[in-house]
């Protein structure tokens, strides 16, 4: 099982389960499949036939909350959804980017049609991947607190409108992209109903052009500023599942770094931390696949290494892709 | 057999103006003749539903979404009646529609007059899930097979169990006699504003109406895309069956039912798709343009 686990080619197997995940995601629903209400990826609400609800739907819904009335019901109902949330993270970490995201299988699926027309990916320096960093943690704040400023007044302003629930779900992709997949045009819609709705479906769709664009240049363009990912970094310290990195074995070769669909630079030059389960990090696995260290990188689940990094799995991996 | 042509003649104008037994959310006398709105997203634990109009011999019955009837006490409180029943949190077997049946039954001249008020209460919480999708039977309301005349509108929600009537949208009504399709039926449908179109049942006891929009705020600032507009069906039949009611004899039964609902206005009507497609288009094409002028820039010649 070990030799298995060290020689399997990580991506074929991953690609597969992204397919199973956007599957289930999409049309799960349709076939009886329902998982929860909660979960830490795109379920996209916007789709009919999900089977499942994006967590941070979830959120800006039930953060609709006075807050006398925290101690309530409503704020039992918040409480459930974190719970729900931190019970399938917890359980399979940021792998759920990596392996179950629709949105990230659609992206990856537009970046293999850029690889058969032979155009080259862009990639970020290390500065302008820490800028870009900060943004998915506004996105988070204030798909947080634009919520709670709809149910509770702020002094001299009064309540936001309504018409601003949801604020993050208007402009995410999946919202106007996934729904295509089952034959629902009706999110490419421009709201006019109410300045608000105007604002936020125009910045959606305007989003969605350049995320096109963008997960057509760069690999997982968009994970770069996913609120979902800043979410997960907050609890990753608590996941069972961890990317371990043996400083000591590194001969910072890069191999991991140009796989890495993200580009996250660290994966080759850090060498003083062990845990590299980083903010931008998917867990797909494919820095360990194209290490050739021993044991330099590997998963581990609650200590116990699952995959790892081997001199014979990295020569059988690339034998075949020479083949 | 000129007594009952007489007494019909006479009461018929009455009957027809004469505010029919329907269900509400708000008391009798608390103002508003509209069918109340009730959230399709929130649950509560318990529901309660008022009794408007004439109501005697009053009985009631729950046909919960599992499909098993639940005989209901009507309450009195301050001269007016309501039924109630509990909707327990998280209570899985009444997540889906529950179907409420209040009944009047007394003898007015020559007839029997059989009123129902229904109400279709969409029991769903979001957080609950949406586990429909795959059992489209579990959306269709039910006939319950009541001792009188029912009406059962389809698509009044969606797959997701939310309200999901727009004006625009064609109801399909069935009306049906202790269960079965009943041809001949009058049947009138009534908005908030005062519109109101009759239609008569076929055989398959079906009819067909186009709801209109009748939400036009003046200002486009002032339009609200979830306004609820009222809408109460109601539905008129007479059976030539003699009988008695408590010792009363009658000549004909007079069935009347009425159901409310709510809609909102159609969303073709402020959603733009077209322009939408070439927003989203502009943005592809911008970003477009911009990554290759970047990279052009940025060539090693």
């Amino acid at each position: 099982m070990r030799r298995f686990l060290d020689l399997m080619d990580i991506r074929k197997f991953r690609w597969w389960v992204q397919l199973f995940g956007f599957v289930l995601f999409v049309y799960g629903a349709n076939f009886g499949l329902v998982l929860d209400q909660d979960l830490p990826t795109f379920a996209c609400p916007y789709v009919d036939g999900r089977s499942g609800n994006c967590i941070l739907f979830v959120l800006q819904h039930r953060l609709t909350i006075p807050l006398d009335q925290v101690v309530t019901m409503r704020g039992l109902g918040l409480l459930m959804a974190l719970v729900g949330f931190f019970i399938w993270f917890v359980a399979l970490s940021k792998s759920w980017c990596g392996f179950m995201c629709p949105m990230g299988t659609l992206q990856d699926a537009i970046a293999a049609l850029r690889e058969k027309m032979g155009i080259p990916y862009s990639t970020y320096a290390k500065p302008t991947m820490a800028k870009l960093g900060k943004i998915k943690w506004v996105l988070l704040s204030l798909l947080l607190l634009i919520p709670l400023a709809m149910a509770n007044a702020l002094p001299g302003v009064g309540k936001l409108s309504h018409e601003w629930a949801t604020p993050f779900c208007m402009i995410c992709p999946s919202r106007t992209l996934l729904p295509l997949f089952s034959g629902d045009f009706s999110q490419l819609g421009l709201d006019l109903s109410s300045i608000p709705k105007l604002v936020l479906t125009g910045l959606g769709l305007l989003v969605t052009g350049a995320v096109l664009v963008g997960a057509f240049v760069k690999k997982r363009f968009f994970c770069l500023f996913c609120p979902m990912s800043a979410l997960h970094y907050v609890f990753s310290k608590l996941a069972f599942l961890k990317l371990i990195k043996e400083p000591d074995k590194c001969t910072r070769c890069g191999n991991c770094y140009r796989a890495c669909d993200v580009g996250i630079h660290e994966i080759a030059e850090d060498l003083e931390h062990r845990n590299l389960t980083t903010q931008n990090c998917l867990l797909c696995l494919d820095c360990i696949s194209a290490c050739p260290e021993e044991d330099c990188l590997k998963l581990t689940f609650m200590g116990k290494p699952l995959y790892r990094s081997t001199e014979l799995g990295f020569f059988k991996r690339h034998s075949n892709e020479s083949k | 057999m000129l007594r009952l042509i007489l007494w019909s003649l006479l009461l018929t104008p009455w009957a027809l103006q004469a505010e029919p037994l329907r269900l509400s959310l708000d008391p009798p006398g608390a103002g508003s003749q509209k069918a109340s709105y009730e959230s399709s997203h929130a649950p509560k634990m318990m529901r309660k539903y008022w009794v408007h109009g004439q109501a005697e011999n009053l009985s009631a019955q729950l046909l919960t979404a599992d499909g098993v009837q639940h005989p209901l006490v009507p309450v009195q409180e301050s001269g007016a009646s309501y039924l109630s029943f509990k909707t327990g949190f998280m209570d899985g077997p009444l997540h889906g529609v529950n179907q409420l049946y209040a009944q009047s039954r007394r003898v007015e001249g020559p007839d029997l007059r059989v009123e129902t008020a229904q109400w279709y209460n969409v029991n769903h919480s979001c957080g609950w899930g949406h586990p429909f999708r795959a059992e489209p039977e579990g959306l269709a309301p039910k006939a319950s097979g009541i001792d009188g005349l029912e009406l059962l509108v389809e698509h009044l929600w969606d797959g997701n169990l939310h309200k999901s009537t727009e004006a625009g949208d064609q109801l399909q009504i069935t009306a049906l006699l202790k269960g079965k399709p009943v041809a001949g039926v009058e049947l009138a449908v009534t908005t908030g504003s005062g519109w109101s179109k009759g239609l008569v049942s076929d055989e398959q006891g079906r009819a067909q109406v186009q709801l209109i929009g009748d939400y036009f705020p003046g200002d486009w600032s002032r339009f609200k895309a979830r306004h609820q507009s009222s809408l109460l069906i109601t539905a008129r039949y007479q059976s030539l069956q003699a009988g008695t009611f408590e010792n009363q004899p009658y000549q004909s039964i007079n069935y009347q039912t009425s159901l409310p609902w709510n809609f909102t206005p159609e969303r073709s009507g402020y959603q733009k798709y077209e322009t939408g497609a070439l927003l989203g288009f502009g943005g592809f094409l911008a970003s477009g343009l911009g990554v290759f002028f970047w990279r052009f820039k940025r060539r090693r010649w």
